[in-house]
């Protein structure tokens, strides 16, 4: 043990011996490890954020739709809806989830001075509560009631159209959509419809889709007589654990194996038609946003490391050639070569270590503020739709993840350690007599 | 010694610089694989560098092309009350209210730097009997701006999968390809939509699709009609009017000078905009400091190796500047001795940067990557097409060598003046 405490301390002395070199090489390293913490928390964080974005005012844990519907969901083909959709969610209510039927269509809304192409929520405002939270972020004026022609618009569509609600009235505009609904036939049969809502509300939630062009409105005047004649037919099913907590991603109760179990043990069967759905299975625009960033920033951060794990094995080649006719010396003085790689080993894994620890210390720094305050993006969000993967409206914020803080300098610590023993093998294979007299 | 000292300044100096290089390169034959590392670090450094730039200037050259063909132009002509409400691409508010389109014609093509006009309309549709139930109608000369410039930038071609452009005047139009796919239409078949005219009226509409395109560019093919303009003109009740013109100059250069030129042509109401101000091109001009802080950041940590190499060599050489001293060198030569070894290194090491990012960026241009496995098809509003090419020039190859010689060189400097302070007599002794 004790040959281990003087290996370390000889280690240390050997590390001041060209002190601006040691700094150099691990200013490189803490670099590296520092950007690397600081980019591996920012990308943590708009995932984080998006994910629970998702989750919370977007589909929550699973949802319930048509195979047919599930396979062309990006046209939002409304003609594969299906009905009576009350059992389904009593069962889910009755098995402890919360459950919100969904019509999903699409129109255009008129005002007097423009229109605007938008995506239209019927929903059950109730149920809708319960499942997701955007409601609760109504900017101006409130959600739309049920039984009633009141519609909410996304901040997005309610700017184009210069509906402002906090200094004004509630407006009336015109829903102009075409239904598209399948006869006995199965054929797919297309009915022009106009409606007249009232704009009640403006939403401007953490997560851009429910802020974008779309417009929510109550699910039971849709079907009635004097909306859309849809007789009960919705697209989707949203589901949720009654319990879940705020902000928090879906558990394992809230699978669909586990929901489907769920029924079973209330005695319900879902009919053959319907599936249900992972979140995941929605958010593939958001996948491959965060996929391409993650890939394109971790190889520039590898390259980094790439470049300061040279200048280590730079410094410890040189260390050791330099050394040759100590090593010698050492040798001829009983010292094992496992002691003397040993020694080098520590010797570099010392630059890895302090060069881990500062840019450790240095990530961590930036990243307090990082964490606690974000920067704010919302001009460049808004300009681009807030069409871009990520579910986060203006502040992108990092988030701590111990693991890669911790696991950073580690790395940087075990790989300079290795690096340091190619050298010292070469100095080891020279022959005794031979390294003393090296020059 | 004086005497001797005196000739050969009146020589030129003691050394001459290629005695340096070849004092340089002997020395970096010394130590191989300290060389090599630090070769190899500083062409790491110099083909990120580079590789980076060739990926950056591709995708700004395909959205400034984008912006040029499907937006702007190099300069766009409005209302003012339009550009106030582009949003939703109002047609009530034509480009100078009573005037003929011929006659804005006429007006502009005096000016000697423009090269040509194109009037333009761009508005919503509802389609009927569709499952897509909305699209972009965008009405432009179908006879002169397919063969004026490429419609799809990936191919240089018109863009055209199937089919024909309308002739002028022509009850017809021509759809994206996602689009046709989406609702299964074909040639030959009609597409009922619905506008809104310059009075508020709502226009029904039958054409007949009569081309296919695919611009690879996924806003337009995805829910973009393109009708003759002049139909579409009667169908807004326009009468003779546009709600846009888009100039391209013989220069796209000169778009601020010949700006203030138009501007003098047309009233006070219009609104005239140069390309370089789109949102998303001044966006992409304003984010260049920040690479250039990234490659900063890449080049400093390689230099690392050559400075640590220039203060293990001066270390381990110290009895050899004792007797260079001592022969006679002074202190500049001295530290020009180090100097010039720390450049050659860094030199051959941004060559090899050269030769590599020079390769891959040159294969990137020949092979175009397919842009959707990075974006997944999200970002519709990103005006960008499908496919990157890299862009390879022999100018982002000059950047990039000049740079990383000349961040090494900064770097090295400091070190290799420590030279200069070491006293001959005591480092001869040690």
């Amino acid at each position: 043990m004790r040959i281990h405490r003087d290996l370390l301390s000889m280690a240390f002395r050997n590390l001041s011996r060209h002190r601006v070199k040691t700094i150099i090489t691990v200013t490189g390293v803490a670099v590296s490890v520092g950007l690397y913490i600081f980019m591996d928390a920012w990308l943590l964080g708009m995932n984080l954020e998006s994910r629970r974005n998702i989750v919370s005012y977007e589909i929550g844990a699973a949802k319930i739709q048509r195979k047919a519907y599930f396979e062309k969901k990006d046209d939002l083909p409304m003609y594969e809806s299906f009905s009576p959709w009350k059992p389904i969610v009593e069962a889910l209510e009755n098995a402890g989830y919360a459950a919100s039927p969904r019509m999903v269509f699409s129109g255009t809304l008129y005002t007097a001075d423009g229109s605007a192409p938008v995506i239209l929520y019927g929903i059950d405002p109730e149920r809708e509560r319960k499942v997701l939270r955007y409601m609760d972020f109504v900017e101006a004026g409130r959600s739309p009631q049920t039984g009633k022609f009141e519609i909410a618009l996304g901040l997005l569509a309610a700017e184009k159209l210069k509906i402002d609600l906090k200094n004004g009235e509630p407006v009336g505009v015109r829903i102009a959509t075409v239904i598209d609904l399948k006869d006995e036939r199965g054929k797919v049969r297309h009915v022009y419809q106009v409606i007249d809502a009232v704009v009640v509300g403006v939403i401007n939630s953490p997560n851009p889709k429910t802020n974008g062009n779309v417009a929510y409105i109550p699910l039971d005047v849709l079907s009635g007589e004097g909306g859309l004649l849809l007789e009960d037919q919705v697209t989707e099913i949203l589901v949720r654990a009654s319990d879940a907590r705020e902000g928090a991603l879906p558990g394992e109760r809230e699978s669909p194996f586990s929901i489907r179990g769920a029924l079973e043990r209330v005695g319900f069967s879902l009919p053959p038609d319907l599936e249900i759905y992972s979140w995941m299975d929605y958010v593939q625009d958001y996948i491959a946003a965060a996929r391409g960033d993650q890939i394109s920033t971790r190889i520039m951060i590898l390259l980094l490391f790439i470049l300061s794990f040279l200048g280590i094995a730079n410094t410890m080649l040189m260390a050791i050639l330099e050394r040759t006719k100590e090593i010698g010396m050492l040798r001829a003085l009983g010292m094992t070569d496992g002691e003397v790689i040993l020694s080098y080993m520590l010797e570099a894994a010392l630059i890895g270590l302090i060069g881990g620890g500062i840019g450790m210390l240095l990530g961590s720094l930036v990243n307090i503020p990082m964490v606690n305050h974000g920067i704010d993006y919302s001009s460049m969000a808004k300009e681009m739709g807030w069409d871009y993967g990520y579910r986060i409206t203006s502040l992108f914020r990092s988030a701590w993840n111990p693991f890669t803080i911790g696991a950073s300098g580690i790395v940087a610590t075990l790989v300079s350690a290795l690096l340091s023993i190619p050298p010292t093998l070469r100095a080891l294979r020279m022959p005794v007599t031979e390294s003393l007299r090296f020059e | 010694m004086d005497r001797g000292r005196k000739d050969l300044e009146r020589n030129g100096g003691g050394v001459r610089w290629p005695t340096f290089l070849v004092i340089a390169y002997r020395n970096l034959n010394r130590n191989r694989r300290r060389t090599i590392l630090c070769i190899v670090a500083v062409a790491l450094a110099v083909f990120f560098n580079i590789f980076m730039q060739a990926w950056i200037q591709g995708m700004y050259d395909t959205i400034e092309e984008v912006i040029r063909t499907f937006d702007t132009g190099h300069i766009q002509i409005v209302s003012q009350q339009f550009e106030k409400e582009k949003e939703y691409l109002p047609v009530q508010y034509p480009l100078e209210e009573g005037m003929s389109v011929e006659e804005m014609k006429r007006r502009l093509v005096t000016i000697p730097a423009v090269d040509a006009v194109f009037p333009r309309i761009q508005t919503y549709a509802s389609l009927l009997e569709s499952v897509v139930k909305h699209a972009l109608v965008w009405g432009i000369d179908t006879e002169g701006e397919p063969s004026y410039h490429f419609f799809n930038l990936t191919k240089r071609s018109d863009g055209l999968r199937e089919g024909r452009y309308p002739r002028k005047g022509e009850n017809a139009c021509v759809v994206g390809s996602a689009f046709a796919k989406k609702t299964g239409i074909r040639i030959g078949d009609r597409l009922p939509f619905k506008v809104v005219s310059a009075q508020f009226s709502d226009k029904f509409w039958n054409p007949e699709v009569v081309g296919i395109f695919q611009f690879d560019y996924r806003k337009y093919d995805e829910g973009v009609i393109i009708v003759p303009f002049d139909r579409l003109q009667r169908i807004l009740v326009l009468g003779e009017g546009t709600q846009q013109l888009v100039v391209y100059l013989k220069e796209g250069t000169q778009v601020d000078r010949v700006k203030g030129e138009l501007k003098r042509v047309f009233s006070p109401e219009t609104f005239v905009r140069g390309w370089t101000e789109n949102y998303w091109v001044a966006y992409l001009r304003s984010s260049t400091v920040l690479y250039l802080i990234i490659f900063g950041v890449f080049q400093i940590v390689a230099s690392f190796l050559i400075i640590n190499t220039v203060v293990m060599v001066i270390h381990e050489r110290i009895k050899e500047i004792g007797m260079m001293g001592a022969l006679g060198m002074t202190r500049r030569e001295i530290v020009q001795v180090f100097f010039f070894e720390a450049l050659l290194l860094s030199v051959l090491g941004a060559l090899c940067g050269v030769l590599l990012g020079g390769t891959a960026t040159w294969i990137g241009s020949r092979f175009p990557l397919d842009m959707e496995m990075f974006t997944g098809g999200g970002m519709k509003e990103f005006p960008i097409t499908g496919t990157l090419i890299l862009h390879f020039s022999l100018e982002i190859l000059g950047k990039g060598f000049l740079f990383g010689i000349a961040v090494s060189a900064l770097c090295t400097i400091f070190p290799s003046l420590k030279s200069a302070f070491i006293e001959p007599v005591e480092a001869l002794r040690r």
